[in-house]
């Protein structure tokens, strides 16, 4: 297993997957360390894209919650009232905001590709929000 | 040249599916998590309207049928209430429903028996429908708008149901109680408040905590039938009524209107008692009292006011609770002072200003009571000044004659106008300007020792100071004694006289302020309970002519000058005790010496 973090989502995980930059080659363990560098990536991409396990572990994603912490953003949204939060809710953020951030990954990894890069730098980030936006976006 | 165009395009698509596969994760995240917590209802919010267990089953059965319809699940008002409020009602609905059953309430030809319905099988429930619904189109309309005007009487439509329909069977029964609250609360506040009770206050609940003291205005047998009047929650309630299994044979709105009209008709029947408007059963035109006159009704009957009395009647209270003490006080004072001492306080001065004191003490318990005693206060002020002054005069005549007793020439200082007007008072008021004057005496002294006390304390009662005046005397008998006996010589030269008189002068303030210092806050004799026993021998003779100008020397003490005039009272009060003959000669005289005793006022 490689790391939990991966910076390059190639691909939708739980959708039709679009075609990858790059062929996958079978059997590439036996080739070059660049192309077996580049399966053990495109092995964890497809195993990812397989899961549907949380990937933001718990314990970090619920310090959002609790003003004690230090992270507020609950406060931000109830108006300062200090809340309790059932541990459905907790689940549902998480939940809906890994979803978001698998799409926005999607899209910034999109236009990545669209200008000939292969890394995802934070200027595809930014376009895909703008581009994809409420108000620009396609949607 | 159109590649770029192609590749834009593909990059579009591309974005497109992403953002249709985001969507469409998020949809199933919603789905996911839409399910209430534990067992809590999940309210839909475009209907404001949650489905209960048993309309899911029916509602699988006529979903072929009537698809799409909301109102099909809005057939219970939009509680998210608590489980425990669920069990409630369904409980209270069913022993509602037993009773109703028992009291053959669905015998109504007008209307289908909900009982034949509810024995209707399940299969003939969409045959019911399609014959309800070519009836009952019209009132669609005002259905869907019923379930959006969501109010506190859907809450407990249920409760409300059963009980309208117990009142008109069994006026006299279960409700008995709760409606003799309401009627008493209604009774109560319905003059005071009429106006403000036609604001409805429902929809919060600390309104309706607060609306809950107010009165209704509406007479009590509007209010009694208010919750008859309603038919329009009588929708919402039979639907989860196990006794009746009206849910069963009900599906969409078509049940809510068959429902209408069968409560409408039947509470026509039943409520003679009813309003007007609703004949036309058109529960759009309820009009807006009649709502907050059931609301209230609904509240009353659903959670019993708790009539708690007002302190509108504290004044009244507080009167007699003056009364009382003042009588106490009066049988107190009787008991404690002779005659001879009732005469000094002809108006009841001691009595009511004690009350006034104890009052003011105990911080003021009623309005008309406090003011009366700030006002008799205020009186008394300006009066008792001015007593003081002509006491204060009285008793430096007094000193002066016997000093002139003493010594034999006389000393002769201009005298104030006042102390020739207050020459002309009787003996008869000695006691009471005493009196004053010793409270004015008190009074000051207090004031120095604990502003934060009673602000004007005037006179205590007589019988405790008396024994305390006995001790008084005693020590002053001994301090007078020792004085003597310094300065006996100093009789014959009064150069010499001033200063060994002086120094026994000082002697005696501070003796006399250890004796204040032991006894500060008792009775007034304290106060001048030296002087008391130097006046006591003041009729003997020539010690009191000698204290008299030592004390007079020494006017550094506030205190001081004040001895004279406290002796030179005293000299009366002891004359008033034993001879009141005496009185007559100590009285007339005037002080010429009113300056030094009226700057220690």
């Amino acid at each position: 297993m490689g790391p939990r973090r991966r910076s390059q989502p190639e691909a939708p995980r739980r959708g039709p997957a679009s075609p990858p930059p790059s062929t996958p080659r079978r059997g590439a363990s036996l080739g070059s360390p660049s192309q077996r560098r580049r399966n053990v990536w495109l092995k964890q991409v497809k195993m990812l894209q397989k899961s549907t396990d949380l990937l933001i572990r718990k314990r970090s994603f619920s310090r959002l919650g609790t003003p004690s912490s230090g992270r507020e953003i609950c406060m931000k949204f109830t108006r300062g009232m200090d809340f309790n939060w059932q541990a459905q809710t907790l689940l549902a953020l998480q939940e809906a905001a890994e979803a978001y951030l698998v799409h926005l990954f999607e899209d910034a990894y999109l236009l990545s590709l669209r200008v000939g890069r292969g890394t995802l730098f934070p200027m595809d980030v930014q376009l895909a929000r703008r581009i994809c936006s409420i108000e620009e976006g396609l949607g | 040249m159109g590649r770029p165009g192609l590749e834009e395009d593909a990059l579009l698509w591309k974005l497109r599916n992403n953002r249709r596969r985001f969507q469409r994760r998020m949809q199933q995240l919603i789905e996911k998590y839409n399910h209430p917590f534990q067992d809590y209802l999940l309210v839909q919010m475009s209907t404001l309207t949650y489905q209960t267990p048993q309309d899911s089953g029916s509602s699988n059965a006529g979903a072929a049928s009537d698809s799409g319809s909301p109102v099909a699940l809005a057939l219970v008002p939009a509680v998210p209430g608590s489980p425990v409020e669920n069990e409630f009602r369904r409980k209270y609905l069913t022993q509602g429903d037993a009773l109703l059953q028992d009291a053959g309430c669905f015998e109504d030809p007008l209307c289908p028996c909900p009982a034949v319905l509810a024995t209707a099988p399940r299969n003939d429930s969409l045959s019911l429908l399609g014959t309800s619904s070519s009836s009952c189109v019209s009132s669609q309309n005002f259905e869907a708008d019923d379930i959006c005007d969501v109010t506190i009487s859907d809450l407990y439509a249920g409760m409300l149901h059963s009980m309208s329909r117990l009142l008109s069977t069994k006026p006299s029964s279960i409700i008995s109680t709760k409606t003799f609250i309401v009627q008493s609360w209604s009774s109560r506040r319905r003059h005071a408040h009429r106006s403000r009770a036609r604001v409805s206050k429902v929809h919060s609940e600390g309104d309706r905590r607060s609306w809950r003291e107010r009165p209704t205005p509406c007479s009590e047998p509007q209010q009694e039938t208010g919750p008859l009047r309603d038919c329009k929650n009588l929708v919402h309630v039979t639907q989860h009524k196990p006794g009746l299994k009206l849910d069963k044979a009900f599906l969409a709105g078509n049940k809510t209107q068959i429902l209408k009209l069968d409560s409408g008709w039947k509470e026509l029947q039943m409520a003679p008692r009813q309003h007007s408007s609703l004949t036309s059963l058109d529960l759009n035109r309820v009009h807006r009292p009649d709502q907050e006159n059931r609301l209230r009704m609904l509240n009353g009957l659903i959670s019993p006011v708790k009539v708690v009395s007002r302190p509108r009647i504290l004044p009244i209270q507080a009167q007699n609770r003056y009364r009382e003490i003042e009588a106490k006080f009066n049988k107190l004072h009787q008991e404690c002072c002779p005659n001879p001492m009732k005469r000094s306080f002809p108006d009841g001065l001691p009595g009511s200003w004690a009350v006034d004191v104890y009052r003011g003490g105990s911080g003021s318990p009623g309005s008309p009571g406090s003011l009366r005693s700030s006002e008799t206060h205020r009186r008394r002020l300006p009066f008792s000044k001015v007593k003081v002054k002509r006491l204060s005069e009285a008793f430096e005549n007094l000193g002066k004659r016997c000093v002139d007793i003493g010594r034999g020439p006389p000393e002769s200082q201009p005298s104030p106008s006042l102390s020739k007007d207050s020459s002309s008072q009787s003996h008869g008021h000695s006691w009471q300007t005493s009196s004053l004057f010793q409270g004015h005496n008190s009074g000051t002294f207090r004031k120095s020792l604990s502003p934060s006390q009673i602000s004007v304390p005037r006179i205590e009662p007589l019988c405790c100071g008396r024994n305390r005046y006995k001790e008084v005397k005693e020590k002053f008998d001994q301090l007078h004694q020792k004085y003597c006996q310094t300065s006996p010589r100093q009789a014959k030269s009064p150069a010499h006289l001033g200063m060994p008189l002086n120094e026994a002068s000082a002697e005696v303030p501070l003796q006399t302020q250890e004796l204040f210092g032991k006894s500060k806050r008792d009775s007034p004799f304290q106060k001048w309970s030296p002087s008391l026993q130097w006046h006591m021998r003041s009729p003997q003779g020539s010690p009191a002519a000698e204290a008299y100008p030592s004390a007079q020397s020494v006017q550094a003490a506030g205190r001081d000058p004040q001895f004279p005039a406290k002796r030179r009272r005293m000299c009366g009060h002891r004359a008033s005790f034993q001879d009141p003959s005496e009185v007559d000669e100590v009285v007339p005289r005037r002080g010429e010496q009113g300056s030094p005793v009226q700057a220690g006022w």
